[in-house]
């Protein structure tokens, strides 16, 4: 909505991708400066360095959303389905655990685990297209 | 990558981390860029599985293809649509990184589970939607995307 709203001041020969995030950027970081007060978090340097990567990195990070379909199939469908659900929005940890009679340790670790494996599959796959 | 990392990394995401850890953690991305793009590789991760859930969710099936990434016609349309998802995303990330997850429910929690979420519908919505059969010069905000061209 912000984009929506700021739209009138884009100017139309610059990078619209640059300043979509540059927007984003600073708008978040104004509406949580005041909120995160109760509890350690990155410096603002960290975070505007982050945020400078994460941009830079727009396309690494979207051919690797593009490979994690194929890395979620080759998952064995137990573990595709409590990935997923543990993503799901309302998702409680502790009631999935009791559900799969775990402790919410030990689901946690699993889904750590998981996610590595996701992690390194989608490296693993974009680094073989890049071959190919 | 040490296995360390992954885990301080993963932990911090989840809200797990103690000041200690986080501070270690703070001084070796400042320090290292291949930390850093680790720890950006998982948020990004992270945005994905929540978007695929939400996928998965409004289908009532498993993942498909077609809704992880759009097929090539729906992408052209919504050209500007991805840029806006994409700055979403990376405001998922910036929120990410200042504001990890945690576990109690205080306000400022619920406020970054609706960030979160908006991101992860928007990135959903772009996903499943398919490509409008109107043309576009009919949808009211066409033109502040694609101005008509005008043939003589």
């Amino acid at each position: 909505m912000i984009l929506w709203q700021k739209f009138n001041e884009f100017d139309a020969t610059r990078d619209f991708r640059k300043w979509a995030f540059g927007v984003a950027r600073y708008e978040v970081l104004a509406y949580l400066r005041d909120r995160v007060r109760d509890r350690y978090v990155f410096d603002d340097a960290l975070v505007h360095r982050l945020a400078d990567d994460a941009a830079a990195a727009d396309q690494r990070h979207e051919a690797q959303r593009e490979a994690l379909d194929q890395c979620l199939q080759k998952l064995p469908v137990a573990q595709r389905k409590m990935v997923l659900t543990a993503y799901t929005k309302g998702t409680r940890m502790d009631e999935l655990a009791a559900e799969r009679g775990q402790t919410a340790m030990s689901l946690y670790k699993k889904l750590h685990r998981i996610r590595q494996a996701l992690l390194e599959c989608v490296r693993r796959t974009i680094a073989r297209e890049e071959l190919t | 990558m040490k296995l360390y990392w992954h885990e301080q990394i993963q932990r911090y995401v989840a809200g797990e981390s103690t000041q200690e850890e986080t501070i270690a953690l703070q001084q070796a991305l400042k320090d290292d860029a291949e930390l850093r793009a680790l720890y950006l590789d998982y948020l990004n991760l992270d945005v994905a599985l929540g978007a695929a859930a939400e996928v998965a969710t409004m289908t009532g099936s498993e993942i498909t293809r077609m809704a992880i990434y759009p097929g090539a016609s729906a992408r052209s349309i919504l050209h500007y649509w991805r840029w806006i998802a994409a700055a979403a995303a990376c405001a998922a990330l910036v929120v990410l990184t200042i504001f990890p997850r945690h576990h109690d429910s205080s306000r400022a929690r619920h406020d970054f589970d609706a960030t979160i979420s908006s991101t992860q519908n928007a990135i959903a919505r772009l996903s499943v939607e398919p490509a409008s059969s109107l043309p576009g010069w009919m949808s009211p905000t066409a033109s502040m995307l694609q101005p008509p061209e005008i043939t003589e």
